[in-house]
């Protein structure tokens, strides 16, 4: 889901650098940084990047990475989940160029904010009504809700920064972004919400102490 | 050049490149950055040619595809896949560079949290290589019953890191609570 570099105009990335650094500003004065925050965030970064390593099997051999937002977000709440996939995501864009250091700003309002807070919301939406369903529920929107904005951000550049007819940035309108990424992360967002339902469950259970409600 | 100097016009030239489209500035800056980059230039091009051949290369062949059947300027790809390239190579050389934990030392806070991040990633990163080595040399892969198990394992490391640290941090006062 990370946009690369070269696809973003500056008409958008400079006002998502403006968004993103003032959430970035809220979260460090939500999260109230001290010496017991400091080796949490960075291990719950830590751990959400290496989450992103698992390749999860399906039947027809193929495979899927896990994203842990929703995990990340329902075990430590979505301030601490979004300062800490935006530090993931960071790291993944400056060693593996995976996501670009111009599209960084979106990225991290997109999976960082809105995936952390979807999946909470969702969570104490559903909470109410069944645990298992909010869980779930909680998994599919971290998911869904960022691939939206994913979508939005990168077709709106051919109307945004075109000269004359040709496309200076990503090249496809909202007609090809919205069906080609929001449609193939409906289903990917279900799985998610079932990896997220049994991890949420099990880390609970496992580490009741630490995670219990 | 400190490395935060270098951080700072690293920050200004990526910014200054979105506006350019221009494809003889662009080659003239992977030139630069390709000079700068010392004796590592050609694993860090190569680096940089992976990245943008896996993320890039579904849009540029859908563009192709789509210019079957629309005109389009091709002109538009080779400026795309240009910027992309010049930006993530100067990422790239940039990180190879400077020590970005001394670049990031005007901040107490993001200095440490990098060096924990970046530290607890090895050591996390590392585990899941010998559960996956552990696995293969059984003739086993993962499987949907070890991704529990696994978790576990990652999430008791790095709570028990994190709280180390933490009295770490406690007991040199590196942090006022």
């Amino acid at each position: 889901m990370h946009i690369p570099d070269g696809f973003i105009s500056p008409q958008t990335y400079i006002p998502a650098i403006a968004i993103s650094a003032s959430l970035l500003a809220l979260a460090y004065k939500k999260v109230e940084i001290d010496a017991e925050k400091i080796p949490l965030i960075a291990g719950v970064s830590a751990i959400s990047f290496v989450m992103m390593l698992i390749a999860i099997p399906f039947p027809g051999g193929t495979t899927m990475h896990l994203s842990g937002i929703a995990i990340i977000s329902l075990l430590f709440g979505p301030w601490i989940a979004f300062s800490s996939i935006s530090l993931v995501l960071l790291i993944q864009a400056l060693l593996f160029g995976e996501g670009g250091i111009t599209s960084y700003p979106i990225n991290i309002i997109a999976m960082g904010f809105v995936g952390s807070f979807s999946s909470y919301l969702f969570y104490k939406l559903f909470a109410s009504r069944s645990k298992n369903i909010a869980i779930f529920m909680a998994g599919w929107s971290s998911i869904f809700f960022p691939s939206i904005i994913i979508a939005l951000v990168l077709g709106i550049q051919p109307l945004i920064a075109s000269d004359g007819e040709t496309p200076l940035y990503f090249p496809f309108g909202l007609s090809v972004t919205l069906p080609s990424v929001v449609i193939p992360h409906i289903f990917i967002a279900i799985i998610e919400g079932l990896v997220t339902l049994s991890s949420v469950k099990f880390l609970r259970t496992q580490f009741r102490s630490v995670f219990g409600e | 050049m400190s490395d935060r100097s270098w951080l700072i016009t690293y920050g200004v030239v990526v910014l200054s490149l979105g506006f350019v489209h221009n494809e003889f500035i662009m080659l003239s800056s992977i030139i630069i950055t390709m000079v700068l980059g010392g004796k590592a230039r050609f694993k860090i091009f190569k680096k940089a040619l992976l990245v943008i051949a896996l993320f890039n290369l579904s849009i540029s062949l859908s563009y192709i595809i789509y210019s079957f059947f629309i005109p389009v300027d091709s002109f538009a790809l080779v400026l795309i896949n240009l910027r992309a390239f010049a930006i993530t190579l100067l990422t790239f050389t940039l990180v190879r560079r400077i020590n970005l934990h001394k670049a990031l030392e005007f901040s107490k806070v993001l200095a440490i949290l990098y060096g924990f991040t970046y530290a607890q990633i090895i050591l996390l990163k590392n585990m899941l290589q010998n559960y996956y080595d552990g696995l293969k040399s059984r003739g086993a892969s993962l499987s949907k019953k070890q991704i529990q198990p696994l978790l576990s394992t990652l999430f008791a490391t790095m709570l028990h890191k994190s709280s180390e640290q933490s009295m770490g941090l406690r007991s040199r006062g590196l942090i006022d609570d």
